[in-house]
């Protein structure tokens, strides 16, 4: 017997205004977006996958936007919720959580032996394969899913699936960062990340409840991208619920799904990219030890389009008037290291957004160059006396070159210097610096105050960091010593650097 | 301070025996060897510190083992001097030694700078300039020890910087 239909019971968390908190059923999330705050979760991954999955929906209940006036049409009438009761009403069996024949989000004829705990559906908790510090599911006895928390994990798997061993593709977009900018309410949002898409896509953009549920195994387990809506329902799973007594979920039957065809040519909208020398266009992704900050300047609008087409289509939107522009921009999502199923790390920020950083397009590059040519660039040097300061710490003898070192020693030295405290120290202390500078650009003050305010606050890091290596290391053995002095000599090089530069904006003494 | 090896200069001049009393006094605690009293104690009369004191009893009888006729030059630090040695021997026992007397104690100390002026016997030492590190060479953050491993290090490696890196400003 068919259960639990997502158009109805209550399922996706949101947030009103007053702080007030309720799960609703995909229908009066969309009918009462205006009314609604923001999605709000736990998980970063489920509230990228909500959006997602609230956009495939509207693209297919709209049958656009097609183009950037329409999608000006919908953000200043607002969503025509006839439009959405027509279509999810003809699609209402197919949202149905359990059902023999059309499980939203599911496949009825994934086979009844490969059984997986439902922990399965999520990167967050211990499953059989993949391991998560800190968490502290029982993988021995896991208890039991509510729908509600299945329906959410099944359209996380949808968007967050890792590759693995046993067939087990990647989702399209996974391993990204994912940015969405946010409104006032989450009508605004879900405009703001409706990137139009024009009429042949649009035809051809089928989600994964519109399609029959696949025969297994797969024929061809991969696939091209179709559109939007495609790419934010995708079936990198198959995936079959086993309902309880109690209408709850212990199990689930598991196995791969489809994966994308590399040659498909598609370009997810929530996605940042950076052109690089080597690689050309690439898109950007979190980095360990490397916080999102650091890649800020990849969200903004620049002339070739690198920023997210959320983000572009955000402003269009909002045309001449700033009060229209997203309050914050979500950046979201999670990392792993392919081939491996473990992911590293998940993370949700918000950064504000204004009409000085939406509006200029030369801001991009300015911030690319306090961060990548200024901070990154300082940033390098600090590694390499501290790497030197590891080495001379090591291995006491002189070599003829630093190539002479042995694979092993050069290991030891590189775990220590990836390790050391005044590179994070270095890179906190310039996080609350950029914000100010984000701030000072809000202001509208001369870019080049703001440039020599940076270099100052580099250089005072730097020499900050390096002091805080030397307090610890000084009042050491002579040997401790001698590495500290035979280290000093790029950070000696860098400051004086730095304060050339610096020299350059700042006015003499006494002249006019 | 820095009259006390003008002070030993001129009682050098006055008395062909300072040298040998005090070279001889090396072979004791500094400050133990009684002989010495006469050429040192008028220095150090009012000092209330037993380190200070031991460390004017030590300069001078490392000033009296280092004298030689006709040996020229301004006076360099120590550690410089050390350096030095070290570039036109070619050998890296110099530097090991150098390591050495960094991390010397108070006790090791005397034993392992009579080690180090014995071989820096070509060179001129500015013994002031020692004298006043020694009588620092306690302090916690090791300024003393800091400063020399600098100096060494820079006289064979130009790169190295002068100045402590938080001693530098621009604004």
């Amino acid at each position: 017997m068919s259960r639990f239909n997502l158009i109805d019971e209550k399922w996706i968390p949101v947030r009103y205004p007053d702080g007030g908190r309720e799960e609703l059923g995909i229908r009066d999330t969309l009918l009462r977006a205006k009314e609604i705050a923001v999605i709000e979760d736990p998980s970063p991954l489920v509230v990228a996958a909500l959006h997602r999955f609230l956009l495939a929906v509207l693209y297919r209940a709209l049958e656009g936007p097609m183009d950037i006036d329409q999608a000006k049409a919908l953000f200043r009438t607002g969503i025509p919720g006839e439009k959405v009761d027509t279509y999810l009403e003809r699609w209402r069996s197919r949202f149905w959580l359990f059902d023999e024949r059309y499980p939203f989000g599911q496949n009825p004829h994934v086979p009844k032996d490969e059984i997986e705990p439902w922990t399965k559906l999520t990167a967050e908790y211990n499953a059989t394969t993949n391991k998560v510090l800190f968490d502290h599911v029982n993988t021995k006895n896991l208890g039991v899913c509510s729908p509600s928390e299945c329906a959410r994990w099944l359209v996380s798997t949808m968007n967050f699936s890792l590759s693995g061993g046993r067939g087990y593709r990647p989702s399209p977009s996974a391993n990204a960062m994912m940015c969405i900018p946010v409104g006032r309410n989450l009508h605004e949002t879900l405009c703001y990340n409706l990137v139009w898409q024009n009429r042949e896509v649009a035809k051809s953009d089928v989600p994964l409840w519109e399609r029959e549920p696949a025969s297994l195994p797969l024929v061809s387990p991969k696939r091209r991208v179709s559109g939007y809506a495609d790419i934010y329902t995708w079936p990198a799973r198959m995936v079959l619920l086993e309902e309880t007594e109690t209408g709850e979920v212990e199990i689930v039957r598991f196995i791969a799904g489809y994966g994308f065809d590399a040659e498909s040519s598609y370009t997810d909208p929530m996605h940042a990219y950076r052109v690089n020398a080597t690689n050309g266009r690439q898109v950007v992704r979190f980095q360990e030890n490397r916080g999102i900050w650091r890649d800020f300047d990849s969200l903004l609008p620049d002339a070739d389009g690198n920023a997210p087409l959320t983000i572009q289509h955000a402003t269009k939107l909002a045309g001449k008037k700033p009060e229209l522009l997203p309050r914050f921009i979500l950046v979201l999502g999670l990392k792993n290291t392919p081939p491996n199923a473990n992911v590293d790390f998940w993370r949700m920020e918000q950064f504000e957004f204004s009409e000085k950083l939406a509006g200029n397009l030369k801001i991009r590059e300015d911030l690319r160059q306090l961060l990548d040519d200024i901070a990154d660039a300082t940033s390098k040097v600090l590694y390499a006396s501290l790497w030197k300061f590891y080495r001379h710490s090591l291995i006491r003898e002189e070599r003829k070159s630093e190539n002479d070192l042995r694979k092993e020693e050069r290991a030891a030295i590189n775990k220590m210097a990836d390790a050391a405290g005044p590179l994070q120290h270095f890179w906190a202390i310039l996080e609350s610096a950029f914000h100010e500078v984000l701030h000072e650009y809000t202001l509208g003050r001369d870019p080049d105050d703001i440039r020599c305010q940076w270099l100052i606050g580099v250089r005072n890091t730097l020499r900050a960091a390096w002091a805080q290596h030397k307090s610890s290391v000084s009042t050491g053995d002579a040997w401790a010593i001698r590495a500290l002095v035979k280290a000093e000599g790029p950070i000696g090089r860098k400051l004086k650097e730095l304060n050339d530069e610096i020299l350059k904006y700042q006015p003499r003494e006494g002249t006019s | 301070m820095s009259g006390f090896i003008t002070w030993l200069e001129r009682q050098n001049e006055r008395d062909s025996k300072v040298r040998a009393v005090l070279r001889r006094s090396l072979a004791f605690d500094p400050g133990q060897h009684f002989p010495s009293f006469s050429y040192v104690e008028p220095f150090v009369k009012n000092e209330e510190s037993s380190w200070r004191r031991e460390m004017h009893y030590l300069v001078a009888g490392l000033w009296a083992a280092h004298w030689r006729e006709g040996l020229t030059g301004p006076p360099i630090m120590l550690a410089k001097a050390c350096a030095e040695h070290q570039r036109k021997s070619g050998s890296t026992s110099t530097e090991r030694r150098f390591i050495n007397l960094l991390d010397a104690d108070s006790e090791q100390l005397p034993y392992r700078l009579r080690q180090m002026i014995a071989l820096l016997k070509e060179q001129t030492i500015d013994f002031n300039a020692l004298l006043k590190d020694l009588l620092a060479w306690n302090h916690e953050r090791k300024f003393v020890q800091n400063a020399w491993a600098r100096e060494f290090y820079r006289t064979l490696d130009s790169e190295i910087p002068d100045q402590p890196i938080d001693m530098e400003t621009a604004e």
